[in-house]
C-alpha cells in the first residue's frame, strides 16, 4: 500500500515537472506564469498559501512544487524548498507533502522516506502556513503600527503640552511666584523693622525707668531755694536733665521699703538654733544667791520663754488649704482625663412603668360623677319616698351665712335621678322647685 | 590621789550639770557638729562653681567625704551636698565616673521619691550632670532605676523640679537610640508634652529640648512623640521669643525622618509664620529654622512646591545673603534640594534670585564643605534645560567651578562636586560666550563636554560660527590634541566640518582674521554640510 502510494506520488511529481497542472481550483494556475521573476512568484505563492486558513490544499502545494520546477536549482532531489525573502526570514519550507509529521528543521537526517518524498501532508503544511502567516501578520501589524503611532504621536504631544508641561501655565505660575516673593520680602522687612523698633522702645523705656528710680533714690540732691543742687550748677546755661527728673519724681514712701529688724526683735522670735549661734557669744550667768521667793529656775524660765514655735496642725495649715487640695484633686483628675463629656447612664433602661398623668392636669374639666351625681353609700331604694325634714323658711339655719337649702336633698317622687349639686352653691328656690 | 580625783570629779560635777542644764541654750556638741557640716558643705558647693578649684578638691578626695553627707539628718545639708556633687560631676567625666563608682546613684534615686522639692532638684541635677558625659555613664544612670523616679518627678507641681527632671531625661536620651527608647518606655513623653504647655518659659524650653533629643534618633521614636500630640503644642510656641530655638530644633528632628512626619509638621500650619524666624536676631534660631525648612523640602516635590508657594524660597535666599559661615549651610542645601526635584522648581529658584546669591557664596566662603554644598546646589539648578544652564552661566559661575575643580588645595569632596556640577551644567549649556571662556583653561575631561556642546550648536548657527572664528575659538580647537577615535576627536571633526577647508588650515597660522574673508567663504554651501546625527 505504501509502495503504491509512493509510486503514485512519484508519478505525480514527474507529471508536474513537465507541465503546469490545472487543478480544480483554477486560480493558482492563472496566477502562475513561467516568465515571472521568482520573487514575484513566491510572493504570489505566499498570498495563495495565506488565503487558506490553516491547511494547504493539495492544489496549492502542487502549484508550489510547479513553481519550484521552474527553478530546478532550488529543488533538491528529495524535497522542495521555498525560500521566501519578502517578509523576513523563513526557514526552508517543505513544499513536499509528506504524510508523516517530521520536524521541518531537519531536512536530511533521520527522516522517514515517505515524509520526505511524499506529497503534501497536512501537518507539515499547517506548520509552514503558520510560519508564513506569522511573519506576514507581523509585517502587516508593523505597518499598521506605524500608522497608529502617527496618531498617538499627535495626541500625546497635544496632551503633554496642555496638561503635563503647560508652558503658559508654568510661565504664569512663575510670574505669580515673583509677585508673592516680593510680598513676602516686604512683609519680612516690615517684621524686622517692627521688632527692632519695639526693642528700641523697650530699651528706652527701661532707661527711663532706671533714671527715674535713680532720681527717687537720690532725691536729696534736688536744689533748694537757698542753695542750687549739684545738677543745677550756676555756671551752666540750664540745669541738667537730672534736676528736672528730681523735681518731677514722687518721693519714696518709707513704709514701702523693707523694715530692717532690730536686734531685740529677732531675739524674741528667734529659734533656739539662732539663739545659740556663734554671733551670740553669751557668757554663762553669774551664779547669784538664790533669790527669795517661789521663783522658778531661770534656766527653766528661759527654756519656756524661748521655746520654739510648734504650731498645731490647725494653725499650720494655710487658710486656703481646702481650695488648694481641691485644686490638686482637680488637677490630678484632669491630668488623666481624655474626654470632657459626662457619661450619662441609661436611665430609662429599667423603667417599665407607664406614665400616669395626674388627675388635676388631665381629664375633662367637668366634674366626675362621683361626689356630685351619686355617692357610694347611698341606698336609693330605701330612701325613695321618704321625706327629708324640710326646714321652715324662718328657721335659724339661714343665719349660717350660707343659706343652705335643704331642698337640695329632696328626692323627686317620680323616681327620677336625684339632682345633686354642690352643697356650697346657692340656688334660688324657684329653680329647685321646678324639679 | 583618790581624793584629788574625787574632788576634781566633784568640782567637775556642777560644770557637767551646768552643761547639761544649758544643753540647748549654749553651743552644744551636736550644734557645733551640725554647724561644721553645714559650713563644710556650703564651702564645697561654692568652690565647685569655679573650675580651677575642682582639681584640688578632687585630689583632696572630696567624693568620699560628700557621700555620707547625702544621708545626713538635716535636710539642708543633704541638699547642699547633692548640689556640690552635681557641680563636681558636671565639670569632668572622671568625677562623674567616681560618682557612679561610689554607689551614690542608688541612694539618690531612692531618696528622690520621698524628699522635698529642693532635694529633688539637686538630685535631678546630679543625675543630669553624670548622664551628660557619655553613653556608658547615661546607661549607668538608667540602670539604677533613675528613669522611673525622674518620670515621677515630672508629675510634681513645682516647675523647678519638673525642669530639672526634664533636663536630666533630655540628656539621657541624647546619646543613642536605646537610651531614648528606655526613656520613652518609662512613659516620659506624654508628661513632657504636658510640660511644654506649662506657663513657665524655662520649663517649656527644656521640655522642647528633651523632645527634640528623643525624636532625633529614629522614625519610630519621632512617631511616638508625634502620637503624644507634641506637634500642635510645639507649633504654638513658634512665636515665643525665648523658647523658639529649641522648638525649631525639635520640629526639624521630627520632620527629617519620613514624608508622613514632614507632612504632619506642615499640617500644623507653621508656614508662613516660620519664615519670620529667618529674620530673627539670634543666629542659631535662623539656622534651626533653615534646617527645618530643608528637612521638609528634602522629601517630595509637593512639599517643596508648598514651601515655594508660601514664599519660602525668597526668604531663604535673603537669609543666605545675611549670614556667614556655617550658619548659611542649611539654606544652601535647601535650595539645592528644591531645585533637584523638578525643572519648574529650579526655575522658581532662579526667579527668586537664588543664583546670584549662590555665586556670591561660592566666592566668599572659605570652608570647603560649604563651597562643595554651593557647587552641588548650582549643579542641581543648572542641569535641567538650556534655559536653566543659561541662567546659571550668566552669573559667571563656570570659571569659578573650574578653578575649584583644578585647585589642588580643595578637598576631594569639593573637587568631585565641582566636577559633577560642571558636567551637569555643561551638558545643557548652549550659551557660547560662556563656553568659550572655558575652552582655554579646561582640562581634557571637561574640555570634552565643552567641545561637544560647540559641536552641537555651531552647525546650525552662522553668526555663532563667525564669532567662534573671530574670538579665536577655532584656533584653540585646532590646537587640541585628541586621540583619534575618541569622542573628542569626533566633536572636533564636526566643528571642522562647519568651516571650509582653507579656514581650517589657515587659522592656526594666522592671527588677525579679516571678517570679509569669512563672509565670502560662508557663502559656500555650508548648508549641505550638516553634521551627522543632528
Amino acid at each position: 500500500m505504501a509502495k503504491g502510494a509512493k509510486q503514485l506520488q512519484r508519478g505525480e511529481n514527474r507529471k508536474e515537472r513537465q507541465q503546469p497542472r490545472t487543478s480544480a481550483a483554477c486560480w493558482p494556475s492563472c496566477v502562475l506564469r513561467r516568465d515571472e521573476t521568482p520573487c514575484q512568484e513566491q510572493l504570489k505563492l505566499v498570498v495563495i498559501l495565506l488565503r487558506s486558513e490553516y491547511s494547504i490544499r493539495p492544489s496549492d502545494a502542487c502549484a508550489l512544487s510547479w513553481c519550484q520546477s521552474s527553478r530546478p536549482s532550488l529543488v533538491s532531489p528529495h524535497f522542495c524548498q521555498v525560500q521566501v525573502d519578502q517578509s523576513g526570514q523563513l526557514g526552508p519550507l517543505w513544499a513536499a507533502s509528506g504524510t508523516g509529521s517530521a520536524d521541518p528543521g531537519l531536512p536530511d537526517r533521520g527522516m522517514r522516506e515517505e515524509e520526505r518524498k511524499g506529497p503534501c501532508g497536512h501537518r507539515y503544511l499547517n506548520r509552514m502556513a503558520i510560519i508564513i502567516q506569522k511573519n506576514w501578520r507581523g509585517y502587516l501589524g508593523r505597518k499598521y503600527f506605524r500608522k497608529m503611532m502617527k496618531i498617538q504621536k499627535r495626541w500625546r504631544s497635544y496632551y503633554v503640552r496642555k496638561y503635563i508641561h503647560n508652558y503658559y501655565a508654568i510661565k504664569s505660575y512663575l510670574e505669580g511666584l515673583t509677585v508673592k516673593n516680593a510680598i513676602i520680602r516686604e512683609k519680612l522687612n516690615e517684621y524686622v523693622e517692627t521688632t527692632l523698633k519695639r526693642q528700641e522702645e523697650m530699651a528706652l523705656d527701661n532707661e527711663e525707668r532706671r533714671k527715674d528710680y535713680q532720681a527717687q533714690r537720690t532725691h536729696y540732691l534736688i536744689s533748694t531755694e537757698l542753695r542750687p543742687g549739684v545738677f543745677n550748677s550756676p555756671f551752666r546755661l540750664f540745669p541738667d536733665e537730672m534736676e528736672f527728673r528730681l523735681q518731677r519724681c514722687r518721693p519714696q514712701i518709707h513704709s514701702a521699703l523693707p523694715v530692717c529688724e532690730t536686734d531685740h526683735t529677732t531675739r524674741a522670735s528667734g529659734s533656739a538654733a539662732s539663739f545659740t549661734s556663734a554671733s551670740m557669744q553669751r557668757l554663762p550667768p553669774i551664779s547669784k544667791k538664790k533669790l527669795q521667793g517661789p521663783f522658778r529656775d531661770p534656766a527653766e524660765v528661759l527654756q519656756q520663754r524661748l521655746k520654739p514655735l510648734e504650731p498645731t496642725l490647725r494653725v499650720a495649715t494655710s487658710i486656703t488649704s481646702m481650695e488648694e487640695a481641691r485644686k490638686e484633686l482637680k488637677r490630678e483628675e484632669e491630668r488623666g482625663r481624655v474626654n470632657n463629656k459626662l457619661f450619662y447612664p441609661f436611665s430609662k433602661a429599667d423603667n417599665n412603668t407607664k406614665y400616669e398623668p395626674s388627675i388635676h392636669s388631665s381629664g375633662s374639666p367637668e366634674l366626675i360623677a362621683y361626689g356630685s351625681k351619686h355617692f357610694r353609700d347611698e341606698n336609693l331604694e330605701l330612701l325613695q319616698g321618704k321625706k327629708t325634714p324640710r326646714p321652715k323658711p324662718d328657721s335659724p339655719v339661714k343665719d349660717l351665712g350660707v343659706a343652705v337649702d335643704w331642698s337640695l336633698f329632696i328626692y323627686p317622687d317620680s323616681g327620677q335621678k336625684p339632682l345633686r349639686r354642690n352643697i356650697g352653691c346657692v340656688e334660688s328656690r324657684e329653680v329647685i322647685l321646678e324639679l | 590621789m583618790g581624793t584629788l580625783e574625787e574632788s576634781a570629779h566633784l568640782r567637775r560635777l556642777p560644770v557637767l550639770l551646768f552643761a547639761a542644764v544649758h544643753f540647748s541654750s549654749s553651743g552644744g556638741v551636736f550644734e557645733q557638729y551640725q554647724k561644721a557640716r553645714t559650713q563644710f558643705v556650703q564651702t564645697i558647693a561654692e568652690l565647685a562653681t569655679r573650675p580651677q578649684n575642682i582639681e584640688t578638691l578632687q585630689n583632696a578626695g572630696v567624693m568620699s567625704l560628700l557621700r555620707p553627707l547625702l544621708l545626713d539628718v538635716v535636710p539642708t545639708i543633704q541638699q547642699t551636698a547633692a548640689l556640690a556633687l552635681g557641680r563636681l560631676a558636671n565639670y569632668n567625666d572622671d568625677l562623674a565616673e567616681a560618682v557612679v563608682q561610689g554607689d551614690i546613684l542608688p541612694q539618690l534615686v531612692y531618696s528622690l521619691s520621698d524628699q522635698n522639692r529642693f532635694y529633688k532638684k539637686a538630685a535631678a541635677f546630679v543625675l543630669r550632670a553624670v548622664a551628660k558625659h557619655s553613653p556608658e555613664l547615661a546607661q549607668a544612670v538608667v540602670d539604677c532605676g533613675a528613669l522611673e523616679a525622674l518620670v515621677i518627678c515630672l508629675e510634681e507641681f513645682d516647675p523647678g523640679v519638673k525642669e530639672a527632671a526634664a533636663w536630666a531625661l533630655g540628656y539621657i536620651a541624647r546619646h543613642n537610640a536605646e537610651l531614648s527608647q528606655a526613656v520613652v518606655d518609662a512613659g516620659a513623653v506624654p508628661l513632657l508634652v504636658l510640660c511644654v504647655q506649662e506657663p513657665e518659659v524655662a520649663l517649656k524650653r527644656i521640655a522642647a529640648s528633651a523632645l527634640s533629643d528623643i525624636s532625633k534618633h529614629s522614625p519610630e521614636l519621632a512617631q511616638t512623640v508625634v502620637d503624644a500630640g507634641a506637634i500642635a503644642h510645639l507649633a504654638q510656641m513658634i512665636l515665643n521669643p525665648d523658647a523658639k530655638l529649641k522648638v525649631f530644633s525639635a520640629l526639624s528632628q521630627i520632620a527629617k525622618h519620613s514624608v508622613d512626619l514632614a507632612e504632619m509638621v506642615v499640617e500644623a500650619e507653621i508656614f508662613p509664620a516660620v519664615l519670620t524666624g529667618l529674620k530673627d536676631s539670634d543666629e542659631y534660631v535662623k539656622k534651626n529654622v533653615a534646617t527645618l525648612i530643608r528637612e521638609i523640602a528634602k522629601h517630595t516635590p509637593e512639599l517643596s512646591q508648598l514651601i515655594a508657594n508660601t514664599g519660602g524660597i525668597a526668604a531663604v535666599v535673603d537669609y543666605i545673603g545675611e549670614c556667614n559661615g556655617n550658619v548659611r549651610l542649611p539654606g544652601i542645601m535647601m535650595l539645592g534640594y528644591v531645585a533637584a526635584h523638578s525643572d519648574t522648581l529650579a526655575m522658581a529658584v532662579i526667579v527668586s534670585k537664588g543664583v546670584p546669591q549662590l555665586a556670591i557664596c561660592l566666592s566668599e566662603e572659605k570652608e570647603d564643605h560649604i563651597k562643595a554644598a554651593t557647587a552641588w546646589a548650582l549643579g542641581q539648578i543648572g542641569r535641567h534645560t538650556p534655559e536653566h544652564a543659561r541662567a546659571v552661566t550668566a552669573a559667571n559661575i563656570l570659571p569659578k567651578l573650574l578653578s575649584l575643580y583644578m585647585d589642588t588645595e580643595s578637598s576631594e569632596d569639593l573637587q568631585l562636586k565641582a566636577k559633577k556640577a560642571l558636567k551637569n551644567i555643561l551638558q545643557k549649556c548652549t550659551h557660547l560666550p560662556a563656553l568659550e571662556t572655558l575652552l582655554h583653561d579646561a582640562p581634557t575631561s571637561i574640555l570634552k563636554h565643552v567641545v561637544g556642546q560647540f559641536s552641537k550648536v555651531l552647525p546650525h548657527d552662522s553668526k555663532a560660527r563667525r564669532l567662534f572664528v573671530t574670538s579665536g575659538g577655532l584656533k584653540k580647537i585646532q590646537e587640541i590634541k585628541a586621540e583619534p577615535g575618541s569622542s573628542l576627536q569626533e566633536y572636533i571633526n564636526t566643528i571642522n566640518n562647519c568651516y571650509p577647508e582653507e579656514i581650517v588650515r589657515w587659522v592656526p597660522l594666522a592671527h588677525g582674521i579679516r571678517v570679509s574673508n569669512i563672509t565670502a567663504c560662508e557663502d559656500d554651501p555650508l548648508g549641505h554640510r550638516k553634521s551627522r546625527g543632528h
